[in-house]
């Protein structure tokens, strides 16, 4: 195992595999006008064999888990070709997928044949006028509905994300908490948090955890969920007399860095020890330029080791950073 | 590297009252001149129409085809598809079947602009996109055909997720679509 300057052990890999996507959702890409994304082009993108590569990498170094996302994943032609590789990879207990859920129908089998036994769907609302405008191109979310009935009904364990803005989608969760209790499917909200330099963002558009717990405890009671391992982002409740969970992510008002065993690697290659991060060290080059198994081992293990980042507590109460940094839809939250 | 022109006039030209791709413009049906700027540019054009078009309409060197049944008269990523999957080819370019002003260099233009790192060129006219006057790779087919499957056949929500290369143009009218009666008589007469 790794440790890094604070003694966090690198257990996580998040692989981005595609940065692009077909939402323009307001927190993450938005539609601003004129505003025109230039995808990565296709040879700057890892191939499957070099995502191999890494991960096999970095579970040599004590990775145990591995989430693939975006862009949007299922955007990567043949990903469960991919899946199949990672979850063949000795060592690994576990491929999983965040994704917008527009193509799940099409793929849950796939990626449920490759081996994956877990997905991570987004969906910001449920009354069509809000989720189409959080959305940016106007999908319904009866359409992401069919998806996650279509993965539960391959065997895949669904749990739901939703972003929470204030003034956009906040007179959602409620409607959210009840669909997804009565559906048995863990609801997890998201601070909106200041990722990127597009979206936004201002500390009076979070709307905090705590305030979104007393809006469902109010209706329906919540009791604590120990947390299953180390690193658990979400503080995890339970609906009193039910096993259905919901979850918190504060990323904001109780940032886990101190917690943070996240490494994230963008779809050109690059390492990123943490998601408000400037730079990232360039693997896929290296890989490119011939660099053999050890020398690879090497480099990510240094980078750990030399981790000092833990951006959320840092920033604290005060506004959003203004320079240089890499995007959401680059690293894939 | 094999280049085939697609024509869309599968449209039902609702607003138009009768068929577009008939309409005249000095003598000539719209469709015509969509046919003729891909022409020379082209190896293969296809129009993509329904048959009570093509009886209605003498062409040489031109492919009809229909829609796929699946998705028939679902607009035009639906035409685009039905094109790719009958016609293997490297470079689609796309038309509409109501753009009278169209004219073959600007297909030219298009085409030099074609670069294999991109999945669409589409030209910028008055910061607006022109996505049905655009070129797409062959590689869009399997994505326009996961869109279609979702029932999903909005342009913009297919396009939102392709390497786009955007070509800034500054001639308007090659561009400008007739869709009403209103816009026929004021442009055409």
């Amino acid at each position: 195992m790794v440790y890094d300057v604070y003694g966090r052990p690198l257990l996580d890999l998040r692989m981005s595999v595609t940065d692009r996507c077909n939402f323009r959702c307001t927190y993450c890409m938005p539609d601003i006008e004129g505003k025109q994304y230039c995808f990565m082009k296709r040879e700057q993108l890892m191939t499957f064999e070099e995502m191999e590569r890494l991960a096999r990498l970095f579970v040599q170094l004590g990775v145990r888990k591995i989430r693939l996302t975006g862009g949007e994943p299922l955007l990567r032609k043949n990903i469960d070709v991919l899946v199949a590789m990672l979850t063949n990879i000795e060592g690994v207990q576990d491929v999983a997928l965040t994704t917008n859920g527009f193509f799940l129908k099409k793929y849950a089998k796939k990626l449920k044949d490759a081996g994956m036994k877990r997905v991570n769907v987004s969906l910001d609302a449920l009354d069509d006028r809000i989720f189409m405008k959080m959305n940016g191109v106007g999908v319904c979310s009866t359409h992401i509905l069919e998806g996650i009935d279509t993965a539960l009904a391959e065997g895949l364990t669904v749990k739901v994300n939703m972003v929470v803005k204030k003034g956009l989608n906040d007179s959602e969760i409620l409607p959210m908490a009840y669909f997804f209790k009565k559906k048995g499917i863990t609801l997890r909200f998201i601070e909106f948090m200041d990722v990127g330099s597009l979206n936004g963002w201002k500390l009076d558009d979070v709307v905090t955890s705590k305030q979104i717990y007393d809006m469902i405890s109010e209706h329906m009671p919540l009791e604590p969920v120990a947390p299953a391992h180390v690193g658990e982002v979400a503080k995890r409740y339970r609906y009193v007399g039910t096993d259905v969970e919901v979850g918190f992510i504060s990323s904001v008002s109780a940032a886990f860095c101190s917690g943070c065993t996240r490494s994230r690697l963008s779809a050109d290659g690059k390492l990123y020890t943490c998601l408000f991060a400037i730079n990232g060290t360039d693997l896929l080059s290296m890989m490119r330029a011939g660099a053999n198994d050890e020398q690879l081992l090497t480099c990510i293990e240094h980078v750990w080791r030399k981790r000092a980042d833990r951006y959320s507590e840092e920033r604290g109460e005060q506004t959003a950073w203004n320079g240089k940094r890499i995007e959401m839809s680059y690293i894939g939250g | 590297m094999k280049t085939i022109g697609i024509v869309l006039a599968g449209g039902q030209s609702k607003r138009f009252g009768e068929p577009k791709a008939l309409a005249l413009r000095r003598g000539k049906p719209f469709l015509f001149y969509s046919v003729e700027a891909l022409r020379p540019i082209v190896d293969q054009v296809v129009v993509v129409a329904q048959p009570h078009i093509q009886k209605q309409i003498q062409l040489k060197d031109v492919q009809w085809i229909e829609d796929v049944s699946q998705h028939k008269g679902k607009g035009p990523l639906a035409g685009i598809y039905s094109a790719m999957k009958h016609h293997g080819a490297t470079w689609y370019i796309v038309l509409p079947c109501d753009i009278p002003f169209i004219h073959e260099t600007i297909v030219t233009a298009l085409k030099q602009q074609a670069d294999d790192a991109f999945d669409a060129i589409v030209p910028y006219v008055n910061r607006r996109p022109q996505p049905l006057v655009a070129i797409y790779h062959h590689r869009v087919k399997s994505l326009i055909y996961d869109c279609l499957q979702q029932g999903e056949y909005r342009m913009y929500t297919f396009l939102s997720s392709c390497r786009v290369k955007h070509i800034e143009m500054k001639e308007e009218q090659p561009f400008m679509n007739i869709n009403t009666k209103e816009q026929y008589y004021k442009w055409i007469g």
